[in-house]
This record gives C-alpha cells, sequence and structure tokens, in this order.
C-alpha cells in the first residue's frame, strides 16, 4: 500500500514537472512572437531613419529568401498537417530531406542575378513545403506516452 | 553597422534562439512541447485567429495583388492605409478568438478553409505589389 502510494506521488510529481515545462515552452513561444511583432512595429515607426520592416528586407531581399519560403510552408504544414510515428529514423529522414531542399533553395538563391521572383514561384514553394513537411516529415511519438489512437490521416507508419 | 544590417542581426538571433528551442524540445523526454504543437493545441482551443493570421502572412510576404486596391490618400484621414489593414486583421482575430467557442468544428478542412481565408486577405488587401 505505502508503495503503491509512494509510486503514486512520482507519478504525480513527474507529471507536474512536465507540464510546468510544457507552460514554459507556450510561454517562450508567445515570447518570440511578441518580440518579433513589437520589433516590426518598432522598425515601421523609425522607417524614415533607414530601419527597414520585415517585409521591406523581404522584398528587397526576394531570390534569397527562396528558402524562407519552403521553410515557412514546412513549418505551417508541421502545425495543421502534422503526421506521427513511432519510428525515429523517419522523422530523422525528413529533416535531412528538409534540410537539404533548404540548402539547395538557399544556393539557387544566390546564384540568382535578378531579386524579383514571381508570386506563383513563391506559393508553389510554400504549397510544397506544407506537402513535404505533411508527407515526408512525420514527427516522431514514443509509443509508451501515446494516449490515444492516431487517425488514418496521422498515422504516417 | 547600417540598420538594415541591425534588422537582418535581429532576425538571425531570433531565429537561431527558435532553432535551439526547437531542437531542445525535440530531444528531451516531454511530449507535445513543440512549436507545432503547441500552436496547433492553441488553435484546437480558443487561438482560431493562427491559422488565418499565418495565411494572412504568408499572402503579404509571396503574393500580394498588383492592381491598386486602396486609393493613394488615406481612407481614414489619420490613419496609414495599411495600418487599416493590420487593424483589420487584429479585428478578425478578436472576432475569431470571440467565437471560437461557438464555433464547433476544429476539422482539418475548417483549418484549411481559415488559412485559404487569410492567404487571400494578405494577397488583396496586405499587398506589397500595388
Amino acid at each position: 500500500m505505502i508503495e503503491f502510494e509512494a509510486m503514486l506521488n512520482i507519478n504525480k510529481t513527474i507529471a507536474n514537472s512536465t507540464e510546468k515545462q510544457r507552460k514554459w515552452a507556450k510561454i517562450f513561444v508567445a515570447t518570440l512572437a511578441v518580440i518579433l511583432a513589437v520589433a516590426d512595429a518598432f522598425f515601421a515607426i523609425k522607417d524614415s531613419k533607414g530601419f527597414p520592416t520585415f517585409s521591406s528586407l523581404f522584398k528587397s531581399h526576394e531570390n534569397h529568401m527562396l528558402w524562407f519560403t519552403f521553410l515557412f510552408g514546412c513549418l505551417t504544414g508541421k502545425i495543421f498537417y502534422n503526421r506521427f510515428t513511432h519510428q525515429k529514423k523517419k522523422e530523422q529522414k525528413g529533416i535531412i530531406l528538409i534540410g537539404i531542399v533548404v540548402v539547395i533553395l538557399i544556393t539557387i538563391g544566390l546564384l540568382l542575378k535578378q531579386v524579383h521572383v514571381e508570386p506563383v514561384i513563391k506559393l508553389l514553394l510554400f504549397v510544397t513545403g506544407i506537402l513535404c513537411a505533411s508527407r515526408y516529415w512525420p514527427q516522431y511519438k514514443n509509443p509508451a506516452g501515446q494516449k490515444r489512437n492516431f487517425t488514418a490521416f496521422e498515422n504516417a507508419d | 553597422m547600417s540598420n538594415t544590417e541591425i534588422v537582418q542581426l535581429l532576425l538571425v538571433i531570433v531565429g537561431l534562439f527558435f532553432v535551439a528551442f526547437e531542437v531542445f524540445t525535440n530531444m528531451n523526454d516531454v511530449e507535445d512541447d513543440t512549436t507545432n504543437v503547441i500552436l496547433y493545441q492553441a488553435t484546437l482551443k480558443r487561438m482560431l485567429f493562427i491559422p488565418f493570421a499565418i495565411g494572412a502572412i504568408a499572402g503579404h510576404l509571396f503574393l500580394g495583388t498588383t492592381s491598386k486596391l486602396f486609393p493613394s490618400y488615406n481612407i481614414i484621414t489619420a490613419i496609414d492605409n495599411e495600418l487599416l489593414v493590420i487593424m483589420g486583421l487584429a479585428v478578425i482575430s478578436g472576432l475569431l478568438v470571440l467565437f471560437s467557442k461557438r464555433i464547433k468544428t476544429r476539422s482539418r478542412e475548417f483549418l484549411t478553409v481559415l488559412l485559404l481565408a487569410g492567404l487571400l486577405y494578405g494577397h488583396f488587401f496586405w499587398s506589397m505589389n500595388d
């Protein structure tokens, strides 16, 4: 009985610390978003003093930002069309694939002479990023910690 | 160091922090603490504006209509047209949060519609090409 209670207490402590870590992760993500928003607003106000906003920086370096277009698509895909796997290797392969595409796009961006890139190409890269992340970059989940069954869409195994 | 370089440096620093955070959250034992899971779970709860805002940012950065939708003068004299568009984005986001409890569905199709609506908003109203 005492052993059972001790185990219960240990489980509670682990659950509490996990919840705390998740809370800190949420605070970190929110802080980064706020920093970016406040900085952009500040640059917009100081525009006359030569501080470009993130948007104008993107506009003046469109060719160098092809990789970001693709990666932004990947992150969007990871948020809304994420799939899960029980094999760590599948996730690692996905990260390597995305990394290779990003390096290729950085190289293409640096080689391009003209700055302007047609919107349709950027849209294609964005959508390709979503599809690549959803199809080839599943998220590893420890089978022991799985609380519910994956849906047919979510299951990447 | 020029002002442009300062802005670039800030973006690089924030980007590095983000990458370090993602690596850390992927390596630790805690489940569901990566950015994508946090944002998805927040969307499922009340933050329905997240897909709309992401779509709007994508439309703003990657698309953008070339036809001029807004007149060259400020629609509201005291407020810049671009600021008006950003305020519109904030109002729509506020409405989505406000009605999030009444909107029962959180299906992928519905979130896709929100993402596309944001993309169109960014393309037509928040264009950098007009």
